[in-house]
């Protein structure tokens, strides 16, 4: 008789688009959602900042405390960079380009977990 | 007009809502110069070491303490071309050369403030006074 051995890989990546200034108004609302989606158990995010047209210091700590915290849970985090140059350059200057996985669109991020 | 009239003052009070009014009357000064128009990148930088300068006041200087205020000077020098302002706030001072730049690396959560502000700008001095504090950026145009 055929051994037949089956796994089931279920990967569940959340996607989140955000569309807005990252600042340091709104980031404190931020990293309190993300601190809930962690408690609620998921930690595979794709981050889509593709329409952010500007991220602040308080924006960068709020990102990388999602990286911190999912990969604490053996996850992490993939971002789809802004379209907006200066954005973008923003993440350049403090290399969260290096520290983070930046994808080309969402669906490279989902495809990539 | 002599130099002084160049200046534009500003006093706000300490609070996230009134950063972005500083932010645009930045903006708004730096566009007056012909070749900055389509410099985008430029106003963009200048605009966030602002923002993050208003922050760290926000944050640090006065940090949970209601009613300060923060003054602003602007001014545009012509030879050298450049964009000057100063911040004066009269909360608490904080160690500035004591904050290590970032490492990214080690997934840090705090810090990248002070390091883009010295990577926006040309020239970054910060001065504890026993009045407050006192910041001057500089940067070439």
């Amino acid at each position: 008789m055929m051994n037949v051995q089956v796994k089931d890989f279920i990967s569940r990546v959340r996607v989140i688009k955000l569309d807005n200034r990252i600042d340091a108004v709104n980031a404190p609302d931020l990293k309190r959602e993300f601190e809930q989606m962690i408690a609620d158990g998921a930690n595979q995010f794709v981050l889509d900042l593709q329409d952010v047209p500007f991220m602040d210091s308080a924006g960068l700590a709020a990102l990388v405390s999602l990286l911190k915290r999912a990969r604490a849970a053996s996850g992490d985090v993939k971002l789809v960079a802004p379209k907006d140059e200066k954005a973008m350059r923003i993440l350049h200057l403090t290399k969260f380009d290096r520290v983070f996985e930046m994808m080309e669109s969402v669906e490279t991020a989902v495809a990539s977990f | 007009m002599n130099d002084d009239e160049q200046i534009v003052k500003l006093n706000v009070p300490a609070s996230a809502q009134f950063v972005a009014v500083v932010e645009d009357c930045v903006a708004g000064m730096l566009r007056r110069i012909g070749q900055l128009e389509e410099d985008e990148q430029s106003v963009y930088n200048i605009r966030l070491a602002v923002h993050e300068t208003c922050t760290n006041i926000l944050e640090h200087a006065y940090g949970q303490q209601a009613n300060g205020r923060i003054n602003f000077e602007f001014s545009i020098n012509e030879a050298p071309l450049q964009f000057v302002m100063t911040l004066h706030d009269k909360g608490q001072s904080f160690d500035f050369y004591g904050v290590p730049d970032p490492d990214p690396e080690k997934l840090q959560v705090r810090g990248y403030g002070l390091f883009l502000i010295q990577q926006l700008m040309d020239e970054t001095i910060y001065t504890p006074t026993p009045e407050g504090n006192r910041w001057r950026l500089i940067k070439n145009l």
